[in-house]
């Protein structure tokens, strides 16, 4: 837990790419605890120890190290994918800002101590400033109950079944504004700030992705040396090994573009993974696990399909990562808009307003 | 210097992992968190405190 915090405040300062390789690890295991390794590195944690104050950073570290996972509070139910069409506000009030809104799908949501909660920042006159994040804390067994601060409901998901997704509500919850993150560009480039760091948390969810499609890839081998049919071990089967080095390719190539990306954060100027190497390694790592646990799970028969082995879970669990964090349909668009150098504004408005309307034809056509 | 302690990070999230395994199915079906998970590693802390026996890096290194 926090092994990526600076070790002025506790961590052990090691690297998105360290952290990557411990991800692995531990996915080819137990997604569930690969997830609380990332969020407890990657993602909330990672914003504030990059853009926090020192008493933020001194507030956070702790409690991380003493085992939490912080949670991330963007999505809304009427603002996923266009997340910056969110509508839980923070009214400026004295010191304090006034937080109300609704978030849903936030991991963590009744376990975790620390949020990060997004929201529209309003000055005292209500004109809006950008988008900011709030660090509130929520600690039930510490007596830490902010009023206002309300975990609704849990969803039944299909997999990662022992993580908490659950809906938020705030009503007229006061945050000290000491605990507004404030990137240096200011509250109206807050939010692309505050996203940088969300590039690590790909990174990590790829990972987690990749890691679990190489669990799987493993089981599957090792079943196929001891399985038999018509008198020979399935490895013997050319169907099957053609599978298996699909399936091993697509490992490996969604660990080098990970691995990769991880290792920009060590040379950008932001201290995050690259935006497009991320995007893409986790549009990358996120389908192909998608396809890596299927086969697998394949390859047992119906013992794959049965509860005596995990390729089940796994695949249940496996499902989630082309949609939590960016669905790959964003991650295409964003790494598309790369590669050709054009604004890709999704709104109807924004195709009419752009600037450039060659872009706009090549987007829109 | 950063080979060398890439691995020993890896080294101990594997000996993690294999105490992990075989709980993963009960936190799937339960559908409860794993807080005693989260207490090892905290306890691991990666940076061997629990661990320092038995595990070294490729260049002898004990974590
Ligand atoms: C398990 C899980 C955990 C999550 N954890 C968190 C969390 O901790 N914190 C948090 O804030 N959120 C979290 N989320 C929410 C997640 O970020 C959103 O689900 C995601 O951003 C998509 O939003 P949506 O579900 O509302 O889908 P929508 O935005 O409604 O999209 C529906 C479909 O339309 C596609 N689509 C939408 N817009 C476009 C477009 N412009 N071009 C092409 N296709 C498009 C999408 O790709 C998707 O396939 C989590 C989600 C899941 C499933």
């Amino acid at each position: 837990m926090g092994m990526t915090i600076p070790k002025e405040y506790g961590g052990l300062g090691a690297s998105f790419y360290d952290c990557a390789l411990v991800i692995e690890e531990i996915a080819k295991a137990c997604t569930l605890t690969a997830r609380i390794v990332v969020e407890a590195n990657m993602g909330g944690i990672s914003a504030v120890m990059a853009y926090g104050t020192h008493e933020q950073k001194a507030f956070c570290a702790p409690i991380v190290l003493a085992g939490d996972k912080p949670a991330i509070c963007i999505t809304e139910p009427d603002a996923g994918s266009a997340a910056t069409e969110m509508q839980t506000t923070a009214r400026k009030s004295g010191d304090r800002y006034i937080l109300n809104g609704t978030k849903h799908w936030i991991t963590g949501g009744g376990v975790s101590k620390l949020h990060l909660v997004f929201a529209r920042v309003l000055d005292e006159n209500g004109n809006e400033e950008g988008i900011g994040g709030f660090i509130v804390h929520h600690d039930p067994d510490a007596r830490i109950e902010p009023k206002g601060f309300e975990v609704v409901r849990r969803e039944r998901t299909m997999g990662l079944c022992g993580m908490p997704e659950a809906e938020l509500k705030f009503s007229d919850l006061e945050v000290g504004e000491a605990f507004l993150l404030r990137p240096s560009a200011g509250l109206k480039r807050s939010f692309a700030q505050l996203m940088e760091a969300y590039n690590s948390q790909r990174v990590g969810a790829g990972t987690i992705a990749m890691g679990v499609a190489a669990g799987a890839l493993d089981r599957a081998k090792d079943y196929l040396k001891m399985r038999e049919q018509f008198g020979r071990p399935l490895a013997e089967f050319q169907g099957l090994q053609w599978m298996v080095a699909d399936m091993d390719a697509s490992v490996h190539a969604s660990r080098l573009m990970l691995r990769e990306a991880a290792k920009t954060a060590q040379v950008s100027a932001t201290g995050f993974p690259d935006m497009m190497m991320a995007a893409r390694a986790k549009l990358f790592a996120s389908e192909a696990a998608i396809k890596v646990v299927n086969d697998a799970l394949q390859m047992f028969g119906a013992r794959g399909y049965g509860d005596q082995e995990p390729l089940e879970r796994m695949y249940r669990d496996v499902r989630m990562f082309t949609i939590g964090g960016g669905t790959a349909q964003i991650l295409r668009t964003q790494v598309a808009g790369n590669l050709l150098d054009i604004k890709t504004p999704q709104t109807r408005e924004g195709y009419v307003d752009a600037a450039d309307i060659g872009s706009v034809r090549a987007v829109g056509e | 210097m950063l080979a060398e302690k890439v691995n020993l990070y890896q080294e101990l999230a594997k000996e993690l992992a294999k105490e992990f395994a075989p709980k993963a199915a009960h936190w799937d079906e339960t559908r409860t968190y794993c807080h005693e998970n989260i207490k090892s590693l905290v306890k691991a802390r990666f940076d061997g405190h629990d661990y320092s026996q038995g595990i070294r890096g490729p260049g002898g290194f004990i974590l």
